[in-house]
Parts: structure tokens; C-alpha cells; sequence
């Protein structure tokens, strides 16, 4: 499918934020070199380059990159703009044109490890970390999950307990193995039960080995990296919401209403306090306390009167308590919803959206020269 | 008014499209066909009913008697956009119109958000002009809208239900087994068309099977159509199963009112297939067991 309309709009206000930038067809002859693009990007003249890029071929991004990546005339600072002036490029384009995007994503996730490991560079050391964190959560918000893991994990690798990078690996782990994929079943000629991927599926009544559950043991890697995200910087809500709700999958649902209650309580933005009270709603549920469910889903309007979801879970609440007309109610207003700002639920899979755009900022500030 | 009348009141308001109170009775859509053809001309005496086991005496009720409030929940996530969209446009357009002249329709369309875009109306040039309007983008929160559309009362007639989908649901809020609950308790019948999975080389996809299973425990069916004028075509065969349909009614005599009810139904002919919902749910009256599950 393609991208949510939340994320195009996400993307559509992040461009504006990070300056005009003309989307028009490109020049037909494109000279300038990604080394030159780079170049132009960290002294400042960043929507130059952004425009002048154009529509690169899969073959001339290849021989762009690898033409950065020569040994004898590899420039790790030169990289490291590269890899944020491609990221920058993705997210600007990434709803008009997924196919370009992708591939600059992925060209930049080919920059970067050789930047972070090659000596020489004094001001690098301090954009590392934050550089395979940009890269990994543009990926993450493109879906392009795997990647992202690698990234992530290649991050990790040189910088082992960065609280971000954990927590960009738990959302990884977390989301990888589907939200709501749907796997067919593997040789429908033998007629064998249909496969369902969904954390924590349970058919109420029904048999259990009808639906495969979310691999348990990538929602234990999940919680682990939140955990140890969390121990380096206790006040990483973002963590601490998806710990939430990962125990919440698990089973642990009284644990995890502890965690959304923190999370509501404690952080100030709204897109997390929304998405704290509408997991702690299905925490009561799981625990059988509808009322508090509904009372929960009532927080959740009142935070984000948009939220769709949490107005059709209100619905539901009610109308398992008896309250029909509420219920009704509920979901007209549900039904009735302009999309104007859309549900957070809707792009939770896409990664602490929130956090792309500071960090796209403070790594133009920070690049080394 | 005596307890007992203030008891079924009560019942009746909370499962309206279950007993109606002008005539205090269960009623079943019945589809039933012969060699993959609707058998027309069945009467009371051709159908045995039994109600958690009890015979019960059901009566058809003609067509006319039991209009329909047909609901179409169709799929405007953006892989339906351009070719696929004016197909289904065609199709909901040609359902719409062939509708009989007392039935009344409802238009939901989903995408990532999930919208009404007509409430139920009789008025046919209304809702075709709604579905002319519709465009496509977005994601797929396709178990948001089913749930929706089975909870919502929409009108006074026979709840229909009509899925349109060609994708896999990506953005929903609720759970599958939200969705099967809702279809068990609810008297809609559901009706599923969806286009063919294409590439993927494995048959039936987990989710083309839990909505066929949701269709079948309604007592509705399921089409797997293309992409192409083929959705006119499923359309086509969801209407004249509607309108081929027997609705029995009765009043149940000799079980508890509350709690699920099996329905065990067959026709008094040789070589039959019968289709129709087999159990439904009446709440129980008792309060409900607040935290009672609380650790």
C-alpha cells in the first residue's frame, strides 16, 4: 500500500518547514556531481542542492555514491553531508516520488558506514551517532523496516548503549515482523490453516493454531532494546510508550498501563499522550475493566478530538457496557471526522516521526566543514 | 404494561435488528439454492427451524414485507485509484439502482480514514451521485469500517452488509476478533466481494479467509472477482442473492431469551444447499461484571 495520507501530510509540512524547495521537473542536463550537491548542502545552500539533484537513474545514483567512496579520495566529512543531503532529499520527496526516495535512502545508507569508520575527521565523532539515527528513522518512516534494522544495528555497533539508536532498533523489532501484515499460507494446495500475523492474535472461542502471533521472540529483542534505552535515559517517552505497548502484546497488560500512565502524565507531546491513552485503553480491555477502557478512549478524544481510532474504540467500549446511544454517537462522530491534522495510530509504525525534523536541523548545524 | 412485556421491550431495544417489536420475532435470512441456483416458491412448510434445539413454527415473509437497508463499505485506499475505482463506481452504482423500490441504502467508504459518505436513504439518485464522488488514496483500515458498518443502525430494514476490497488492512484500530464478535452478535448479513490477490501465487490470503468466514457466519457469501468489470459482475450476484433470499420469522417458544442461540434450519427438499446465519446473541440482562477480571 502506499504511504499514509498522515505522513504524506507529515512529509508536505516538513518541507515546508525546512525552507521552500521547488519540486518542478528538473533541468534536462544534470552536471552537477553528488560530490559538488554535498559540497553546496553543508555550506548552507541547501535548496540549490535539494533542487538541482533531479531524477537520478538507479545506475547514476550507483556511480555517484561509489564515486564519493574511492579510497584514495574519500573525504569522511564530504560523506557525511552527502549522506544527510540524500536523507534530506528523501523525506522532501518521498510522497510524490516513493521509488526516488527509496533509493536515496538506500544510497545513504551505503555513505554512511564508511563515513563513521574512516579516520581523519575530528568534527565527525559528534554527528556519528545522530547521522545512522537520521538515517534509520527516514527509513523506519518510509517503511522500509529492514533496512532501517540495519542501519540501526550498524549504529549500534559502533555506539552500543546510544539511548535513540535503542530505541530506533525496539521500533524496528517492534514493527518489523508486520503490524497488520498478512501472510498467505504456504501451499494453499494443502489446504493448510491460513496464516494471520498479528501481535497477540487470540480468536476468542475459536482455536489458536488457526493464527500465527508476532514471533514472540522479536518482541522480547523489542522490549529489551526499550529497556536498555531507558536505563541510559529514563526520560525517553518514546521508549517508554513502545515498552508499553510491547508488554502490552505480550500479555503483561497491568505492567503496561504503568507505563502509559507515565507516559500521559509525564511527556508533552500530544501525538504520545494521545497514543498512551489509546494502548491504556486496550490495556483495561485485555484486563476486562471495559470502563476503564472507555474511560481511557474518553482521555484520548479529549487529547486528539481527530482521533478516529479512539473514537471507534469509545464505540465499541460503550456499546460492550450497555450504553447504546452513546455508543451510537461515538461512532457518527467517528464517521463524521475531517481530516485535518489525522490519527497518530495511523503512523506509529513509521517511527518517532516527531523526532525527523530536530534532527535533520541540528545535524545541518553540526556538519562538520 | 407486565414485567414480562417490560422485559422484552428492554430486549427489543437492545437487539433491534434480532426481535422487532411490532412483531416480537427472530427473523433469519435464508439463501437457498440448488445445484448453485436460488430455489424460488418455498413456503412455511418447506422450512424446519429449530432454536437451541426446539422446533419452532416459522412463517416466510414476502419480499415486500422485509425491505432491506443495504450498507456498502467499499475500499478507496489508493491502490483502487484510476480504473479499478470507476469499475467500482459502476458496480456500487448498479447494486444501488437494482435495490428493490422500498429498500434503502447507506454509503461508508475507507481508506486510512473511514467516512459515511450517505447516511441510508431510499433516494437512489442521491446515493449514486455520493459513489460518483468518491476518490481514492490513502491506506487500508478495512476492520475499522466492517466493524462500524455491522454496529451502526443505519435503518428500519433488513441489515445488509456489502464489502468491497482489493487489499490487505494496514492501518485499522480494532482486532480481528473485535470483528468476529461484532459479526456473531450482530444480525447483518454479510456479503464480501473482493478482487484477487494478484503475484502472490498462495491461494486464499489469511484475511480473504477471516472475511470469508465472517460472510459465511452471517449467513452471506463471499466473491473473489478481478479487477476489472468482473467487480460488476460480483456485484450483480450479491444483488440477486439478496433479493433471492427467504426471511423466516418467529417467535421463539421454549428457550431462555438471553445468551447465544443456535439455529439449526432445513429445507423439505432432495438435493438443497441452505445458507443462513447459525446462532445469534441476545445480551444478557444482568449488569455487566465491571473489573470483575481485574488483577
Amino acid at each position: 500500500m502506499s504511504f499514509a495520507a498522515r505522513a504524506v501530510t507529515r512529509v508536505v509540512s516538513l518541507a515546508a518547514a525546512l525552507g521552500t524547495l521547488s519540486l518542478a521537473p528538473p533541468a534536462p542536463a544534470q552536471e552537477a556531481t553528488l560530490a559538488q550537491l554535498a559540497d553546496r548542502y553543508r555550506r548552507g545552500d541547501r535548496d540549490t542542492a535539494l533542487g538541482e539533484i533531479g531524477l537520478w537513474t538507479a545506475e547514476r545514483t550507483r556511480e555517484e555514491v561509489e564515486g564519493l567512496l574511492r579510497p584514495r579520495s574519500f573525504d569522511p566529512a564530504l560523506a557525511y553531508a552527502a549522506t544527510l543531503f540524500l536523507t534530506h532529499r528523501a523525506l522532501l520527496v518521498s510522497s510524490s516520488d516513493p521509488v526516488s526516495g527509496s533509493r536515496h535512502l538506500a544510497a545513504a545508507a551505503r555513505l554512511l558506514p564508511a563515513a563513521a569508520d574512516a579516520p581523519g575527521c575530528p568534527g565527525c565523532a559528534g554527528v556519528a551517532p545522530r547521522m545512522f539515527l537520521l538515517v534509520g528513522l527516514a527509513l523506519q518512516a518510509d517503511l522500509d523496516v529492514a533496512t532501517a534494522h540495519h542501519v540501526v544495528r550498524a549504529g549500534l555497533h559502533r555506539f552500543e548503549e546510544d539511548p535513540e539508536l535503542l530505541t530506533a532498533l525496539g521500533i524496528a523489532l517492534e514493527t518489523g515482523p508486520g503490524m497488520r501484515q498478512y501472510d498467505p499460507p504456504p501451499d494453499a494446495t494443502r489446504r493448510s490453516p491460513p496464516l494471520i500475523v498479528r501481535p497477540g492474535f487470540t480468536v476468542e472461542g475459536g482455536s489458536r493454531g488457526e493464527w500465527r502471533p508476532l514471533p514472540a521472540s522479536s518482541l522480547g529483542d523489542a522490549e529489551a532494546a526499550f529497556r536498555r534505552a531507558l536505563a541510559a535515559d529514563p526520560g525517553l517517552s518514546e521508549a517508554r510508550l513502545r515498552l508499553g505497548r510491547v508488554r502490552l502484546l505480550r500479555g503483561q497488560a497491568s505492567e503496561a498501563l504503568v507505563e502509559f500512565e507515565r507516559v500521559a502524565r509525564e511527556d508533552g507531546s500530544l501525538r504520545r499522550q494521545y497514543l498512551a491513552r489509546l494502548f491504556e485503553a486496550r490495556a483495561h480491555e485485555k484486563r476486562g475493566d471495559v470502563e476503564g477502557a472507555a474511560r481511557a478512549y474518553q482521555a484520548a478524544v479529549a487529547v486528539e478530538p481527530e482521533g478516529q481510532s479512539a473514537w471507534i474504540g469509545l464505540g465499541r467500549a460503550l456499546d460492550l457496557l450497555g450504553r447504546r446511544e452513546e455508543a451510537e454517537e461515538a461512532f457518527a462522530t467517528a464517521l463524521g471526522l475531517r481530516r485535518v491534522r489525522g490519527d497518530p495510530w495511523w503512523t506509529y509504525p513509521r517511527g518517532d516521526l516527531d523526532r525527523l525534523e530536530p534532527l535533520l536541523a541540528e545535524l545541518q548545524r553540526d556538519l562538520p566543514r | 404494561m407486565s414485567p414480562a412485556s417490560v422485559l422484552l421491550a428492554f430486549l427489543l431495544a437492545q437487539v433491534p435488528p434480532v426481535f422487532r417489536a411490532d412483531v416480537e420475532a427472530v427473523y433469519v435470512d435464508v439463501y437457498v439454492t440448488r445445484r448453485g441456483a436460488p430455489v424460488a416458491g418455498l413456503a412455511d412448510r418447506d422450512f424446519v427451524v429449530k432454536d437451541n434445539g426446539v422446533a419452532q413454527t416459522a412463517r416466510v415473509v414476502e419480499r415486500e414485507e422485509a425491505p432491506i437497508t443495504a450498507v456498502l463499505v467499499l475500499d478507496c485506499s489508493s491502490s483502487v485509484a484510476g480504473e479499478k475505482l470507476e469499475f467500482l463506481k459502476a458496480a456500487a452504482g448498479s447494486f444501488v439502482r437494482g435495490l428493490h423500490p422500498r429498500d434503502e441504502a447507506a454509503l461508508v467508504a475507507f481508506e486510512t480514514r473511514v467516512r459515511l459518505l450517505h447516511a441510508a436513504s431510499p433516494d437512489r439518485k442521491a446515493l449514486v451521485d455520493a459513489i460518483g464522488r468518491m476518490t481514492a488514496e490513502g491506506s487500508t483500515s478495512m476492520i475499522d469500517a466492517l466493524f462500524v458498518g455491522l454496529k451502526r443502525r443505519w435503518g428500519d430494514g433488513r441489515p445488509v452488509l456489502v464489502l468491497f476490497s482489493d487489499g490487505l488492512d494496514t492501518s485499522s484500530w480494532l482486532e480481528n476478533e473485535d470483528l468476529l464478535r461484532a459479526a456473531r452478535e450482530s444480525s447483518t448479513v454479510v456479503y464480501v466481494v473482493r478482487t484477487r490477490e494478484e503475484g502472490t501465487g498462495h491461494g486464499e490470503s489469511g484475511q480473504a479467509y477471516l472475511l470469508r468466514r465472517i460472510a459465511e457466519s452471517t449467513g452471506g457469501s463471499s466473491w473473489s472477482s478481478g479487477s476489472g468489470p468482473e467487480i460488476e459482475a460480483a456485484f450483480r450476484g450479491v444483488l440477486e442473492t439478496v433479493n433471492a433470499r427467504y426471511v423466516l420469522a418467529y417467535e421463539p417458544t421454549g428457550v431462555p431469551r438471553g445468551g447465544r442461540h443456535r439455529i439449526e434450519l432445513a429445507v423439505r427438499r432432495r438435493g438443497v444447499d441452505v445458507r443462513a446465519r447459525r446462532e445469534y446473541f441476545v445480551p444478557d440482562l444482568s449488569p455487566p461484571p465491571s473489573g470483575e477480571r481485574k488483577r
